[in-house]
């Protein structure tokens, strides 16, 4: 107790005068720097938990249509990667798909095919995105549609993974 | 281990010399440090000349918040750094001796540093020079402190808290009563 009293006093009291300049503007500089290392050191274990996590792929490929099914131009609205996640694939040619994630990446709000216009549209506040890479045309969001990877297998289309676009 | 003031109460006569003689050390500014009070005035002329204890934790300068009361290297606590000292008396409350005096003109705070100038080169401060009765002595550290000529006092509890002072106060004679004050109201039959 004796010794923790002595060693408050020190740390607290700066009033020995051959140690006066111990606690200079030097002083509070290295001491700031090294209270960083030891955050930044303190913080390693948490980036090896992250680099551990397990990737967030959704690995499983979920059926979504047929080829058949969808005429061009038309749009058909699905779950990816899970129920609370709509998501619309939209048929742009014979050969062609895209697949969007639709919460609109400014307030969720659900981003619907405007077929006419040729582009997806979100009516909160006129989003507009680009249908061929889900990047933004005009409107507030200021982050492109996540997209989702699909896979045509025997006359039928599948979800296989969701990325955001780097645009 | 360095000199300290020895202080025998019993040989004070109360001349106010080293009052004196403090004023005149080189850099006290003319202004006195030293205390001379009398302890019961009518019933004894018995004085006490108290200088700084110099407490090994003094109060003063650990509250003092901007850190103007310096220990010098021998454990004499200075006086205020008159470049930090501004004047806001905590050492003066803080203090339970009651040493710390504050100049209001200047708004510092001034107190014995034991004449820094003289001590640090081994001579003895003012007022032990000056003392024609020997109660202020400038002697060895050890030896007054753990070989006294008489009993001494340098560690003083205030209601739990001990605080050890450099400065040792010789405890008057209470079995002899050889000088001074006697018990009885200090009428002599």
């Amino acid at each position: 107790m004796r010794k923790m009293e002595e060693f408050l006093r020190k740390i607290a009291f700066n009033i020995r005068r051959d140690r006066e300049l111990d606690l200079n503007r030097r002083g509070f500089i290295a001491s700031t720097l090294s209270l960083m290392g030891v955050f930044f050191v303190s913080s390693t274990p948490l980036i090896a938990l992250s680099k551990n996590r397990k990737e967030e792929a959704h690995e499983s490929e979920v059926f979504i249509a047929n080829e058949g099914d969808l005429e061009i131009g038309e749009s058909f609205s699905f779950q990816f990667p899970d129920e609370n996640d709509p998501a619309l694939l939209i048929r742009l040619s014979e050969t062609e798909y895209r697949a969007y994630n639709i919460k609109c990446t400014h307030l969720m709000c659900p981003v619907y095919w405007e077929k006419e216009e040729g582009h997806l549209e979100c009516p909160c506040h006129n989003g507009f995105f680009n249908v061929e890479d889900g990047s933004v045309i005009a409107g507030p969001p200021q982050r492109p549609l996540p997209s989702i990877n699909l896979k045509r297998e025997n006359q039928k289309i599948y979800a296989v993974g969701i990325s955001q676009a780097q645009h | 281990m360095g000199k300290v003031l020895y202080i025998d109460y019993e040989r004070c006569i109360g001349c106010k010399a080293c009052v004196i003689g403090c004023e005149e050390c080189s850099g006290h500014d003319h202004l006195s440090r030293m205390f001379v009070d009398e302890l019961n005035p009518g019933e004894t002329v018995a004085t006490s000349p108290t200088p700084c204890m110099h407490c090994v934790t003094p109060a003063c300068a650990e509250s003092c918040p901007v850190q103007a009361i310096a220990i010098a290297a021998d454990g004499t606590v200075l006086s205020a750094s008159m470049e930090k000292c501004i004047g806001c008396k905590n050492c003066t409350y803080a203090c339970p001796f009651g040493i710390p005096k504050v100049d209001d003109q200047k708004k510092v705070m001034y107190k014995c540093d034991m004449c820094y100038d003289r001590t640090s080169k081994g001579r003895p401060p003012m007022c032990a020079s000056v003392c024609p009765t020997d109660t202020i002595r400038f002697v060895d550290e050890d030896a007054v402190k753990y070989e006294p000529p008489k009993p001494v006092q340098f560690k003083w509890d205030f209601g739990g808290t001990v605080i050890e002072t450099r400065t040792v106060i010789g405890l008057p004679d209470t079995e002899t009563n050889q000088f001074g004050y006697r018990e009885g109201g200090g009428v002599q039959p």
